[in-house]
């Protein structure tokens, strides 16, 4: 510290600050001619490596690629696949083992069942099962007003001498088998 | 419970019967497609004539009605003969006519199990089944020609070529549609 009218030291008045940063680099090996022989010899197998990589590998890949395919399609068009799975898979016992509740899951279920309903005409045998009483009576009816209409032709015929009875088959190709 | 596949055999062996066979009983099987007799037939006529005389009693009923409404002193009378005949003529006229075009069974027949059919076993045409409706009620009495008639057909079904079928399964799909 100096006072007014001292003679300033030059050295004491001036402070300088250093800041040094650690540079980082190479670390000096010591020379060691062994270690640079193994490491060219890295260096080198490992661009041998590279060029095999990109030229004697993927080369060999494409080629498979396409000779491959070839080659089994051809295998396979000389083999029945079907009788081959047929002989030697159970096919019951993988049915067996499937998942059925994942194999419904995808069914449409509601799909199915509405097909079904619409070919067996669901609606048309609700009506016949309601109207089961009525169709009953009316049945009953038909039957008895069938009777009589037989014993009144019965009875004509006789009296008009007609052995070989009535053709009362229809224009129509009537067959009970087709309507239902 | 029956699988499906069991179900399927039993089908095809005929063990199962198929549910609109149950509805016609076994007596009346053989006679379907066949023409009907006299009283088969007049029964389907007096239900149709019994339905017509209904619904006309019905709509007199209910113009008595409306008049009483109009006019609160309004008396009821019965209705002159001759108009109810002409009015009851025309209404089974085109009930007759558009029943037989359109279905080939009017509600007689419908109870009855009865279908009008030409002589190629297809629907009446409108033509026809005006004519064969006014004939029928011109000369009813031709009904009775059923029961000398080699073919069970009335004085009306031989002019006009036509024929009633015993077709019990009503419920069944349309029978002119299967051809």
């Amino acid at each position: 510290m100096t006072t007014p009218g001292d003679q300033p030291d030059e050295a004491a008045t001036q402070e300088v600050v250093l800041v040094v940063n650690p540079v980082i680099g190479p670390t000096v090996q010591p020379s060691n001619p062994l270690g640079g022989l193994v490491g060219a010899a890295t260096g080198l197998v490992g661009a041998v490596h590279s060029v095999i990589e990109q030229t004697v590998i993927a080369g060999v890949n494409a080629a498979l690629d396409r000779v491959v395919p070839i080659a089994v399609n051809a295998v396979l068009d000389r083999m029945d696949l079907t009788q081959i799975v047929l002989d030697h898979v159970d096919i019951d016992a993988l049915v067996a083992k499937a998942n059925m509740d994942a194999i419904i899951d995808k069914v449409p279920i509601v799909d199915i069942a509405d097909y079904v309903i619409a070919e067996i005409d669901l609606p048309k045998i609700i009506r016949e099962s309601t109207g089961g009483v009525a169709t009953d009576a009316v049945n009953a009816a038909r039957l008895q007003a069938l009777s009589v209409d037989k014993l009144i032709n019965r009875i004509a015929d006789s009296m008009l001498l007609r052995s070989k009875g009535r053709k009362v088959e229809s224009p129509l190709k009537f067959d009970l088998a087709d309507q239902q | 419970m029956t699988s499906f596949q069991e179900f399927r055999k039993r089908l095809a062996s005929g063990e199962v019967v198929d549910p609109a066979a149950i509805t016609i009983p076994k007596k009346a099987q053989a006679m379907q497609g066949q023409r009907s007799g006299l009283v088969t037939r007049t029964m389907a006529v007096g239900i149709d004539i019994a339905a017509v005389l209904i619904v006309m009693l019905i709509c007199y009923g209910l113009l008595w009605l409306f008049l009483l409404l109009l006019a609160p002193i309004h008396i009821f009378q019965m209705p002159v003969t001759t108009w109810f005949f002409v009015a009851g003529f025309g209404l089974l006229w085109a009930y007759w006519t558009a029943s037989w075009a359109l279905s080939g069974r009017t509600l007689g027949n419908h109870m009855m199990g009865l279908l009008v059919v030409d002589y190629q076993g297809n629907r009446l045409s409108w033509v026809l089944s005006a004519a064969r409706a006014i004939f029928s009620m011109v000369l009813p009495i031709g009904l009775l020609w059923l029961i000398v008639s080699p073919t069970n057909r009335s004085i009306q079904d031989t002019v006009l070529r036509t024929s009633v079928l015993h077709d019990w399964a009503v419920t069944h799909n349309d029978p002119f549609v299967k051809e």
